[in-house]
This record gives C-alpha cells, structure tokens and sequence, in this order.
C-alpha cells in the first residue's frame, strides 16, 4: 500500500470483527483532541465563510508540525461543512486505499466497510472521476445498487451521502466523504459551498504533496479559475513530455515554478503552451 | 453534399445522438457529438458548446476546435457574445456578416473576425423555461443558415437537452450536477491529453486536439477514455495518421 511520507496512519485490518471497533490512531486523536474538544457540532447552515476556512487552512499549512496537516485539514473542513461527519479517504488505485481522516465512528465504519466489500459510493466517485450524491441512503433505490453494503450499514445512522473525488483531470487522490443523519439533499447554497471548500482542499493536499516530494514549497494557493484553466491543464501535459514526469509531478513543477518567478500559474502556464519558456528536467528530484 | 445524402447524415446523427442518451450516458461525450454533428452537416466552419453549472455560471463544454474554443472562452472572460445573448434571452442569436461592424458585441466580433470567422449562429440548449447553454456555429465567411438548417440545428440541440435533463427525473439535481461536476473534470484531463500530445508529436493545440478526436473516433471510444490513457501512458495513442492542416476532419 502506497504511504505519503511522514503521515502516521492507522491501517486497517479488513475483517468484519473489526467494525464494531472504535477506530483509534495517533493521527485522529490527536485530530480529535486539538479540535473537537469545546467545538460546536456542526450543524447545516446555508451560512458560509470560506475566507475564514482559508485562512484555517492556510494556518495548518505553515504549522512546523506537518506531519498531521491533511488529517487536521480535513477536521477544519468537516467543522465547516453542513454535515454531521467527514472522511478523507486517499485511493492509491482500484485497490489501494488508506483512511487519511474521520471524524467521527459512523463515518469511519462506512469507509471501512466500503474498502472491505469493494463497493460503494466514495469508491464509484474515485472510479468515475464524478461526485455520487445520495440524499438518502436508506431509500429503497439504493437496496439494488449496492445490496450487500446496504445489509452491512444497516445500523448506521446514515441519511445523507455525498461523495466528491479530489482531483484535477488525470490526477485522482482522494475522495472526501459527508454525510448526514436525515436524509436530505443538498440544497444549492450547501452544494456551491462544499464545491468551493473541495477547491480549497484539493489546493491544500496537492500543496502538501508536492512539498512532501521536494517538488514545491508549501503554500502555493490555487484559485479555482486556475484549477478549470485550460491553458494550466495544457502545460501541464506538456510538462509531462518534456519533464518525463507523472501528471501529479509536472502540476507540482509549474507550481513551483511559478511561485519561483513570482508569476501567476496562468500566466507561466501561457508561456509553456506558446513554448516561450521551457522547463528544465531536474534530475535531482524526479524519480 | 446533396439533398438526400444531406437527409441521410441528419436521421444518423439523430440516432446517434439518441443512442447516446440511452447508453451510458455521459454528458461530455454527448456536446463533443454534437458539435462534431453540427459542423459535419451544415455549411459552417467551426462549433463551440457553453453549459450552465449548478450555480449558472458558464463554462466551456465542448468544441469542434481551438479556434472555436478559443472564442466561446472570449465570449466568457470578456462577458459578451451572442452565447450569452442567447443563454439569456433563450432565443436564437446570429449575425451573418460579422464584417459589417453592426457592433453588438465590440469585442467579440474583433476576436472573432481575427479568429478567421466573419459569421455566427448561437442556439440555445433549453427546455420551456430553462436555458442550460448555448451551442454556437461559426463560419469563416459572411454567411447565413437557411430556415431548414436553422430548424435542424435547433432540433439536434434539443434532442441533446433532453438528454441532459431528462436524466433529472430520476435523480433530480444529484444526477445533473454528478454529470456537469464530472464534464467540468472530463474537461481538465482532455485539455491535459492536448498538452502531451502537443509536446509529444511538436503539434500545436489544434492538431493535438484533432489527434485525440480521430483516435476516439477509429478505435470508437470515448474522447476522455483516449485522454486518460495518451496522460497516464505519456505516449501518443497507437494510430498511423496524424493530423494534417490539409486532410479533412
């Protein structure tokens, strides 16, 4: 199984004894500790401040200790999102995946037994590249899409489930996982919300990821323009040729770039495409 | 192409693109189609496709080719052009002679006559009341289309609305905004696929894209299944013919 360098995570035996289990790790409790003690439940709003989940984030990622920034990213991000809980979970490929984060036992249990059975909505968003939105789970249209997952959560207190992967074009990580106890949909204010907050996150995670390798350094923010940009989205094919990298690299790389040159992703992206500028491969830290 | 080979390519590409709505069905697969089926059939040189998030704002769906596509992201970025009349007001928008400095679109008609198109039709993608996008054709002279041709269109791109919105019934708003999350992201990794094959084969955007639309055309798959593989295997796809200015597309 794939591991990011210097995140501790729990690792999961996939045994049906283990469900009733409380999931326990370093990583979330210390999530849990810093976070959720004194903190409100999360309650559904259609009352939203992404600069203020921002600037949380931006926060976590200058912290010095690093090693839990995706698991306390999430936290921010769950405490922030009209949902009763979150889970981040980091899919390597079809079989490979890892629970980055969960908030809270019901979540947790549901990733879990989804990894067992191989089938699920957070797997068919990572499959499919789209979000799989459920407002109720335990509707019985669901009894026939996945019937052996629906006997196995049958006690879960599961309403609402939305799905979303975190990724831009060919680079899939992870799929970020809400749900909610009453089955209810997302209304439009809840959905353009938790879209921009997904931005946000996959920002931040391609931003640790690529610091994590050597490629970048931290902090390098993404709009969401930049991240629909056709022009980024051609350089960064480009620099897969030219660089001889993996697509995850190459966006690192113009990233990099960028933030070396003090220049806008856009506009360093306009140079790569009318092959104004070219990058160098850099033996150093590619693989 | 005359009037009953004309007849014959306008009930299959009906067809075909109700075969799409029925299998499968995927929404990028079924704009790209569509503007394909747009500039193949009708005496225009070029097509481009806008469709309305879940938060109505515009995005760039599909195109027949860079040009195009260079234009409909023009008429997005300087908010003006006859795509988002269109979307708008929910009826037809042309101006057959683009030459003629009418000037309702100062900007847009600038870029579009450097672009290399003196004429555009813009149709709307809607249903009663509600407008999802715009289709719009481009033609590198002063040109109009006939009221024939002006009813087909509009019919190809209703058919392709219903396709869209007919999926609502069952789903409601999940499975549409499931399908435009997914097109938006479709959207990245083609661009991405131009990127390599661009740097790969020395093309530039134009030509790439028309390589991976061929390719997805003579191994009949989708256009995002080809893009996905020329990204994660860094190689052009395994197709003698390359894309030449000259050959027809």
């Amino acid at each position: 199984m794939r591991r990011l360098k210097g995140i501790a995570c729990q690792r999961y035996a996939y045994s049906h004894e283990d469900v009733a289990e409380p999931a326990t790790s370093d990583v979330s409790a210390v999530a849990d500790s810093d976070l959720w003690r004194g903190m409100p439940t999360p309650v559904a709003t259609s009352v939203t401040d992404l600069a203020a989940l921002r600037s949380v984030i931006g926060q976590i990622l200058r912290d010095p200790d690093s090693a839990t920034a995706p698991q306390r990213i999430c936290a921010a991000v769950a405490a922030a999102l009209p949902c009763d809980g979150a889970a981040l979970t980091l899919m390597g490929s079809d079989t490979e995946r890892e629970l980055l984060y969960s908030s809270d036992q019901v979540i947790d249990t549901f990733e879990r037994t989804q990894f067992n059975l191989g089938e699920g909505p957070s797997l068919r968003a990572f499959t499919i590249s789209r979000p799989v939105l459920i407002p109720d789970m335990t509707h019985r249209s669901m009894q026939t899409r996945w019937p052996i997952l629906q006997e196995e959560i049958a006690q879960l207190p599961l309403g609402g489930v939305f799905c979303f992967p975190i990724g831009l074009g060919a680079i899939r990580i992870d799929v970020l996982t809400l749900y909610r106890r009453v089955p209810r949909a997302l209304d439009d204010a809840e959905q353009a919300y938790i879209f921009d907050a997904r931005d946000l996150l996959i920002s931040a995670l391609l931003d640790i990821r690529a610091s994590r390798t050597g490629l970048s350094p931290l902090g390098l923010w993404l709009t969401s323009e930049d991240h629909r940009s056709s022009q980024v989205a051609q350089a960064t094919g480009m620099l897969i040729v030219q660089l001889g990298v993996p697509v995850e690299n190459a966006f690192a790389r113009l990233r990099a770039h960028a933030y070396s040159e003090k220049r806008d992703v856009a506009e360093v992206a306009d140079d790569i495409v009318h092959r104004r500028i070219q990058l160098e491969r850099d033996f150093a830290t590619e693989e | 192409m005359d009037i009953s080979d004309r007849e014959n390519r306008l009930a299959k590409a009906f067809v075909q693109l109700a075969d799409t709505l029925v299998s499968d069905f995927d929404v990028t697969d079924l704009m790209q189609r569509l503007v394909e089926h747009c500039v193949e059939l009708f005496d225009v040189d070029a097509a481009g496709l806008l469709l309305a998030d879940h938060r109505g704002t515009l995005h760039l769906m599909a195109s027949s080719s860079e040009h195009a596509r260079l234009l409909e992201l023009f008429q997005l970025q300087a908010d003006e052009g006859p795509s988002l009349d269109c979307v708008r007001d929910g009826i037809q928008v042309a101006v057959p002679d683009l030459t003629d400095g009418s000037g309702l679109w100062p900007r847009f008609g600038q870029a579009a006559l450097s672009e290399g198109y003196a004429a555009v039709h813009a149709f709307p993608l809607g249903l009663r009341a509600q407008i999802l996008g715009a289709i719009n054709l481009f033609s590198a002279k002063p040109s109009a289309l006939s009221e024939d041709d002006q009813s087909a269109v509009q019919a190809l791109a209703d058919v392709a609305t219903i396709g869209v919105l007919s999926e609502r019934a069952a789903q409601n708003r999940e499975l549409l905004v499931e399908q435009l999350e997914g097109a938006l992201n479709s959207r990245v990794l083609i661009e991405q696929a131009k990127g390599v094959l661009a740097a790969a084969a020395g093309l530039d955007m134009e030509d790439a894209f028309t390589l991976l639309r061929r390719t997805a055309r003579s191994s009949n798959r989708r256009l995002v299944e080809v893009a996905r593989e020329v990204v994660h295997e860094r190689r052009l796809p395994s197709v003698t013919e390359r894309a030449a200015p000259d050959l027809p597309d």
